[in-house]
């Protein structure tokens, strides 16, 4: 509060004015959920952990999920997914935001990494752990809460279909996960495939038509056994 | 309209990723009249609804909890040292010492050095001469004799005084060798903490098979870690060696001093 003295001009006796100064509240913080990946990264880039906590969750399943159903395998998607993070993390600012959306920029760098991996990972043979016959405790897929048979027949189908996407080439493959199961526009599958729109359309043509030979292969060899 | 066509659009039409409104109704008016074609048709659009279950039942896969925590790991060590995450690291040194003491001259004087050495190369060669180390005018007469020999007792030093002036014989110096099991100073003044684990996965062989990172820290950072120093002062920095896995992630850290 500040006070002023003046003298008004007809009476010349002195007034005091009184001036009140307020502190402007604060604009109410936004919170972080509400933000965009690209704030989220910009905030994390400056060393703000729950920007970084909130993105992670954010997007973590999307880079998780396309290197399995690209992989088959859980922990090499682990892997990847840790990769990719690690990655934006000491990199991030290289991302460039007029290039497209952070989305696109992860799924980019995971699916490099996936087929690097799966490049390396040709060479090696798969050895069963020994100590995994030790193990007697009930795994975790096998307790169930809901009805058993409806799991199992989720859990046959799901198994069928990830076999058969699996078979198919990796050029294929990726298209499929892309468009189909992660439901982008062909134009943003041909900007992180690094191809024309046109090879994605033909790709994804030719990949679905594999795909339901695969199915159907697969489920007559079903139908063989159990008849 | 011919198979050929319809086989071509037929998966566009069974994502709902064919606009255009007239070509729907013609693939949509084959297949009425078309047998395989509608066949082919009702398989894709089965197809489509196969591959939403799939995606939405395999939706709730995510990564075990341990990949978030090691991330968060990673991201905390970095804020550790100092460095706002996605720059370079700036203080960091890989060990072995020797490579780091050899590492002497910085890069950009190495290469303006050498690009002096190209521009004087190109210079001499476009002279059509060899560089002139000694110039032009100044005769170097190569002793004959031995430098210097006892005057005999008329020699007289004015009179006999050579034109060109002596060439100064240069010394050659003997470089200083270390006997191999003798430590360096640096060797003998530093002193190791023991490892102090950032993680729960710094077991003996991720501790013997990381990099090890030399970093300055403040001192504060380094007690919010929960290392047991005095807090003398918050922005004092301390040299400590951070264990780094091939993965990235820091798993322990040490002081030396």
């Amino acid at each position: 509060m500040v006070w002023l003295v003046s003298s008004t001009q007809r009476t010349g006796k002195p007034v005091a004015h009184c001036l009140t100064m307020r502190r402007l509240a604060p604009l109410p913080a936004r919170p972080l959920a509400n933000e965009s990946d690209e704030e989220l990264l910009r905030r994390m880039l400056t060393g703000e952990e729950e920007a970084f906590e909130v993105l992670y969750d954010r997007r973590e399943g999307l880079v998780y999920q396309f290197a399995l159903r690209m992989s088959g395998s859980a922990a090499l998607a682990e892997d990847v997914t840790q990769d990719v993070f690690l990655s934006l993390i000491r990199h991030g600012h290289q991302f460039d935001a007029g290039r497209g959306k952070l989305a696109k920029y992860l799924l980019g760098m995971t699916r490099n990494r996936v087929l690097t991996l799966l490049q390396r990972e040709r060479s090696f043979v798969a050895l069963t752990d020994e100590d995994e016959d030790e193990d007697l405790s009930l795994p975790a897929s096998l307790i169930t809460h809901e009805d058993p048979l409806l799991k199992l027949t989720r859990a046959e189908q799901t198994e069928t279909m990830r076999q058969a996407i699996l078979a198919l080439p990796l050029h294929y493959r990726e298209v499929l996960v892309l468009c189909n199961l992660n439901e982008l526009s062909y134009e943003d599958a041909a900007g992180i495939l690094s191809c024309p729109v046109g090879t994605v359309r033909s790709r994804l043509n030719r990949a679905r038509g594999l795909l339901l030979d695969k199915l159907r292969a697969a489920r007559q060899t079903a139908e063989q056994i159990v008849a | 309209m011919k198979c050929e066509d319809f086989a071509e659009l037929a998966a566009e039409l069974a994502d709902g990723r064919l606009q255009e409104v007239a070509a729907q109704q013609r693939l949509h008016a084959h297949a009425a009249v078309c047998l395989p074609c509608a066949r082919s048709l009702a398989a894709q659009e089965n197809l489509r609804q196969e591959l939403r279950t799939y995606a939405d039942w395999t939706a709730a896969e995510t990564a075990a909890p341990r990949v978030k925590q090691e991330l968060r790991t990673a991201f905390r060590a970095q804020l550790a040292a100092n460095i706002t995450p996605g720059e370079p690291v700036k203080v960091a040194t890989v060990l072995p010492f020797v490579a780091r003491k050899q590492q002497v001259v910085p890069r950009w004087l190495a290469a303006v050095a050498a690009g002096l050495a190209i521009v004087f190369m190109i210079g001499a060669l476009w002279l059509g001469r060899t560089p002139a180390l000694i110039a032009p005018d100044t005769a170097i007469v190569p002793p004959a004799a031995p430098l210097w020999t006892p005057p005999p007792p008329e020699f007289n030093a004015t009179a006999a005084a050579p034109e060109t002036k002596a060439v100064p014989v240069a010394t050659t110096r003997q470089p200083i060798r270390r006997r191999s099991g003798q430590p360096n100073a640096w060797q003998e003044r530093e002193t190791a903490s023991d490892f102090v684990p950032l993680t729960l996965a710094a077991d003996e062989r991720a501790l013997a098979n990381g990099t090890l990172v030399r970093l300055e820290v403040p001192r504060a950072r380094l007690v919010a870690l929960g290392l047991p120093l005095p807090v003398e002062s918050g922005r004092e920095m301390v040299n400590a060696e951070v264990m780094v896995g091939d993965n990235g992630v820091a798993y322990a850290i040490r002081l030396v001093q």
